[in-house]
């Protein structure tokens, strides 16, 4: 679906709230359903997410922060699923890793652990558009 | 609901022939801008956008 023709972009999640993830990746997914190469990168508290049962810590976060249950907007174990169906990659950050002594395993599949040189490599040097969340 | 018409769309339109259509309907208010947005980037035809009560419906021509 990412033809590529629409530039690169790379997004990075540094925390596990709501406002952070959400927009993330509905950009993310909506960026590669209009041709763009998209790579998401979680960092820090962003990490959380990646964590297996970080997904459910999010969706509870939003549910107490809105005060009941958020109408309109999918599950997140769904938007991540549509994301990657639409070609949006994602990485764990390795230096979070190690801060926070988690191996792989820990983490939910499809989750390369990569450090600031690829990321630099691919997106400062490589001239994507950055957001950071 | 946000942003699935958009990435629902993405996904029907491969697995049509090109030249075939395609018709979403959404409730998300969003849909009617997003989808100009959207086939202006894809390059896909928009033949037919209406918008009646609370329902948008658009007929997307697969080009590519």
């Amino acid at each position: 679906m990412s033809t590529g023709g629409g530039g690169s972009l790379a997004i990075i999640v540094r925390s596990d709230n709501p406002e952070s993830v959400y927009p993330a990746l509905i950009i993310a997914s909506t960026a590669a359903t209009m041709g763009v190469k998209v790579e998401v990168f979680f960092t820090f508290w962003g990490l959380k997410v990646l964590v297996k049962g970080g997904i459910e810590s999010v969706e509870r976060k939003f549910r107490e922060a809105i005060g009941g249950e958020p109408k309109g907007v999918p599950p997140l174990s769904m938007l991540i699923d549509m994301a990657r169906k639409s070609g949006v990659e994602i990485y764990a950050c390795s230096t979070t890793m190690q801060a926070m002594d988690l191996k792989e395993d820990a983490l939910i599949e499809g989750c390369p652990i990569v450090g600031a040189a690829t990321f630099v490599h691919k997106h400062v040097s490589g001239g994507s558009r950055i957001l950071v969340f | 609901m946000c942003p699935y018409p958009i990435i629902l769309l993405s996904f029907s339109i491969k697995n049509v022939n090109v030249g075939d259509v395609v018709e979403i309907k959404a409730t998300d208010p969003a849909f009617e801008r997003d989808v100009v947005s959207w086939a202006s980037e894809t390059g896909h035809e928009i033949l037919e956008l209406n918008k009646s009560n609370e329902e948008i419906v658009a007929l997307i021509r697969r080009v590519r």
